[in-house]
């Protein structure tokens, strides 16, 4: 027997025209497996039918007539990046209270609070960057995709574990398209090492060991970008790498990528 | 005027520097746009952000229309690719979870727990679109959440209409089988078991 698939939505739908509409019910007085699948997908349309039509956020305001031009010339979308980052900032928030709250308990009238990556030194003594760490600084402006890009380029040719220094020499550190054409430059230990308290400031608490770390760009926005091991450490192969993106201009978080092996 | 050709005319004023006309198209058709990602998306945060993606894809890129579609087909196409971007990047995501002290981790995957799940009844339906293949759930979104005919869909998702026909009911039917509206029917429907098993 054959089923008039194709007719079965629109028989469900209750747009055919008579005569295929009777076609349609001959077969289902025959068959009864077209007859369950009719029923099933009535209730299911009905179902999401009667879900409820919700209001939205209020987009006519965010494009009225005189914002149109710069929503237009911005190079990225213009979505808040925290909605995307809820999750980990949510989970960051927790480790933050301690992280900050502890080390101020012995440092009363120790200063104001660092506001940019160039006010911040090296941050402790467990933050300190490895010897082997230099900032890379590249001109690459980074998006989602070509960051994922890294991640996975990064871990398939086996820089999970490696120092960086044997890749310094020829320019790019992981063979990642994004970086090909890229001429890198390195940068000495003590804007390493601010690059690097920048990233522990934006993802505070956050597992794993910092192997590279660069100075590019994220959707426009000077960021660092630090490369981050995460796993059991004593030689054994890393479970995931992590690249932390980090804003400059304010050691604020701007995302957040990954891959694993 | 019909709603296509008052649609139309705001695009023509646009063009001819009139940017209050596409604001009125926002105004138009937003609510539209953000239920299309709320639902393709399953998640109210990631719907807003990506219906707000939508009009600026649209707004940059309306002098590239040519009008040989609807608008409202044209808008569907670029919310629809701009769902399907979403959603890959949380699939590329994997370590965009909060690991609990006192609990399992929660896996990363479509966010379910969106706002419609306080309107008592819904929950398992939304829950239910968000579990069902992608390409079975934007053919049940286009037909039964944002109602456009068959031959509308097909030239969004630009594929045969007999396609389509074929989509929306197996979508259904993956749909109700998830819901467990099938359990009282007997035998369940096998093509939509194979289907997600494909997908």
């Amino acid at each position: 027997m054959s089923h008039p698939l194709d007719q079965l939505a629109p028989f469900v739908d209750g747009v055919l025209g008579p005569s295929e509409r009777a076609v349609v019910e001959d077969h289902l007085r025959a068959c009864a497996r077209c007859r369950r699948e009719v029923d099933a997908a009535a209730a299911a349309r009905a179902a999401v039918r009667a879900m409820p039509v919700l209001d939205g956020p209020d987009l006519e305001s965010r494009f009225a007539p005189d914002r149109l031009a710069e929503l237009a010339a911005s190079r990225s979308a213009s979505r808040a990046p925290w909605s995307r980052l809820a999750p980990i900032l949510a989970a960051a928030a927790a480790v933050a209270l301690i992280a900050i709250v502890i080390p101020r308990v012995g440092d009363v009238g120790g200063g104001g609070a660092e506001t940019a990556a160039d006010g911040l030194t090296e941050a402790g003594a467990g933050d300190a960057p490895s010897a082997d760490l230099r900032l890379e600084i590249v001109t690459t402006d980074y998006d989602v995709d070509s960051l994922e890009a890294s991640a996975a380029s990064f871990l398939g040719s086996g820089g999970g574990g490696q120092p960086p220094e044997a890749d310094q020499a020829g320019g790019g550190t992981e063979g990642a398209a994004p970086d090909a054409s890229d001429e890198a430059r390195f940068a000495g230990p003590g804007r390493t090492a601010r690059a690097v308290a920048c990233l522990r400031r934006a993802f505070p608490g956050f597992p794993g060991e910092i192997v590279q770390v660069k100075r590019a760009s994220f959707e426009g926005e000077p960021a660092y970008l630090g490369y981050v091991l995460e796993g059991p450490g004593a030689g054994r192969p890393p479970e995931a790498l992590s690249i932390w993106v980090a804003a400059i201009d304010d050691c604020s978080i701007l995302t957040i990528a990954s891959a694993r092996p | 005027m019909t709603d296509a050709e008052r649609d139309e005319a705001l695009v023509r004023r646009f063009r001819d520097g009139e940017p209050a006309a596409f604001t009125e198209l926002v105004r138009r058709h937003q609510q539209r746009v953000y239920s299309l990602c709320l639902r393709m998306l399953g998640d109210a945060d990631s719907a807003a952000d990506v219906a707000q993606d939508t009009f600026l894809t649209v707004l940059r890129k309306l002098d590239g229309f040519r009008g040989d579609a609807a608008f409202t087909t044209w808008l569907h196409r670029v919310a629809v690719n701009a769902c399907y971007d979403e959603l890959r990047r949380k699939r590329r995501r994997p370590m965009l979870h909060v690991v609990a002290d006192d609990g399992p981790e929660r896996e990363p995957g479509p966010a379910i727990a969106d706002h419609a799940d306080e309107v008592a009844g819904t929950r398992d339906a939304a829950s239910a679109l968000a579990s069902i293949s992608e390409e079975f759930r934007v053919a049940v979104v286009l037909a039964d959440v944002q109602d456009l005919p068959y031959e509308q869909i097909a030239e969004v998702l630009d594929v045969p209409v007999g396609t389509v026909k074929s989509r929306v009911h197996r979508g259904r039917l993956a749909l109700a089988a998830a819901m467990g509206l099938e359990a009282s029917t007997g035998e369940p429907p096998t093509r939509a078991r194979t289907s997600e098993q494909e997908s």
